[in-house]
């Protein structure tokens, strides 16, 4: 009798600190939010932000070559941040453009600014690079487009192996090694300040609900806030 | 007759085998940046500066000084040179771990102390233990050698290490695990690592 129960204690033992930390730490997270405070304000003043496609960076997890992004869900991932960028900026507030919503007339003229503002989405979204050669370009878009706000978006997807567990012979268990990691930025038209920034990490790659999770984040944090 | 093609057969076998064997084994990687004169360089002694942590997610805690900065210390030792290793990043300036992640490699010459001529900058790029049915650990990292003098990168790689163990006994063996995953990969790191030419025989 009093064996049984030793053996059931140490049986609940065993099941606590199997399954006790099961899952805690791989969901997505938010890394770096900037800008709260002036994110609502202008929401609550209704500004209207011009939203840039996204720039996609993939590359191989471990000898970090560029890989190609049709092969790796590049459609989907351009489809979910804009879709999601849309509906986060407009259920908090503001008025979103994107390059299909500019007059006809204006089309051609924004298809050129646009394009030389992604190939600078990297100083665009930088804390320390200087701008002020992208003045005029900003100012540009600004007067075609009516914006006063450009949403960039980045992310950066290291393609890695998958998680493997070799039930059969060895127990043998090896975590994945894909990561995303999606920047988006809210920058200033008139100066080229970012006004707001929000980073997630998630250690899976796209197309999958972990990644579409956060990108969602990125917008909830704020939302969560504001109510 | 039929000893004799049984022979043959099973020496075939053993020949298929042998070539298997050996073409699959010892195929070094090669780095993901290598100076093409960085075998004629001579030097003796590598500067290795702190560890630098460039994680998106910190929810792990790690001792990257004990854990990495030791690992790399034996390894560079072992290709044959002897490691100075630096406490801070820099005498003259004042720089944190989030700017010098975020610095290009031609910036990296600012760093370091004034004698030093081949610095070694290793960055943490992610690590995760988790417990589940059993207990996996995986860390990524990478690591540059920058002449200080002419602020050149010489030299690239990066490492992943992932172990772990089903069950309870691989909740057991944590400690294990982790040590060897952080093995695994710093080594990996530091096989393109070219050997000190005059320790090489």
């Amino acid at each position: 009798m009093r064996f049984r129960l030793q053996i059931t204690v140490l049986f609940l033992l065993v099941s606590v600190l199997l399954f006790s930390n099961c899952a805690t730490t791989s969901g997505p997270v938010v890394i770096g939010l900037i800008g709260d405070t002036t994110f609502n304000q202008m929401a609550a003043k209704g500004e209207v932000i011009f939203l840039l496609s996204p720039h996609m960076t993939f590359e191989d997890a471990a000898t970090e070559a560029s890989l190609p992004s049709e092969q790796h869900g590049g459609a989907q991932v351009h489809s979910v941040m804009m879709s999601t960028a849309f509906k986060g900026f407009h259920e908090a507030g503001f008025r979103v453009l994107t390059q299909d919503s500019v007059e006809y007339n204006s089309q051609a003229a924004a298809g050129s600014v646009i394009k030389n503002l992604n190939e600078e989405c990297r100083v665009l979204t930088s804390d320390t690079k200087d701008k002020s050669a992208l003045l005029p370009l900003l100012r540009q878009l600004a007067e075609i487009t009516g914006a006063n706000l450009a949403c960039i978006q980045t992310v950066k997807v290291k393609v890695g192996s998958g998680a493997m567990y070799d039930f059969v012979f060895s127990g043998a268990m090896r975590q994945g090694t894909s990561s995303s990691t999606i920047n988006v930025v809210l920058v200033s038209l008139k100066n080229g300040d970012i006004v707001w920034r929000n980073e997630s990490f998630v250690r899976h790659k796209p197309p999958s609900s972990e990644f579409n999770k956060s990108v969602k984040m990125l917008f909830e944090t704020s939302k969560r806030r504001r109510d | 007759m039929r000893k004799h093609s049984a022979l043959l057969c099973t020496s075939m076998i053993g020949l298929v085998v042998i070539y298997l064997l050996t073409s699959c084994a010892g195929q070094p990687k090669p780095p993901i940046f290598a100076d093409p004169d960085l075998n004629n360089i001579q030097f003796e002694a590598v500067t290795l500066l702190p560890i630098v942590d460039r994680r998106a997610d910190k929810s792990y805690n790690l001792d990257l000084e004990s854990s990495i900065g030791k690992r790399v210390e034996k390894n560079i030792k072992k290709k044959g040179y002897s490691v100075i290793r630096q406490t801070t990043f820099s005498d003259t300036l004042q720089v944190t771990n989030e700017e010098i992640a975020e610095m290009e490699p031609y910036e990296l010459q600012a760093l370091g102390t004034e004698n030093t001529e081949y610095m070694l900058m290793v960055y943490l790029d992610d690590a995760l233990g988790k417990t589940g049915f059993g207990y996996t650990f995986k860390i990524e990292a990478t690591a540059l050698l920058i002449n200080k003098q002419t602020g050149a990168m010489l030299w690239k790689d990066k490492g992943i290490g992932s172990q772990g163990q089903a069950g309870l006994a691989g909740c057991l063996m944590s400690g294990a695990t982790k040590a060897g995953a952080m093995d695994e990969c710093v080594k990996n790191i530091l096989s393109s690592f070219p050997k000190n030419p005059r320790k090489r025989k």
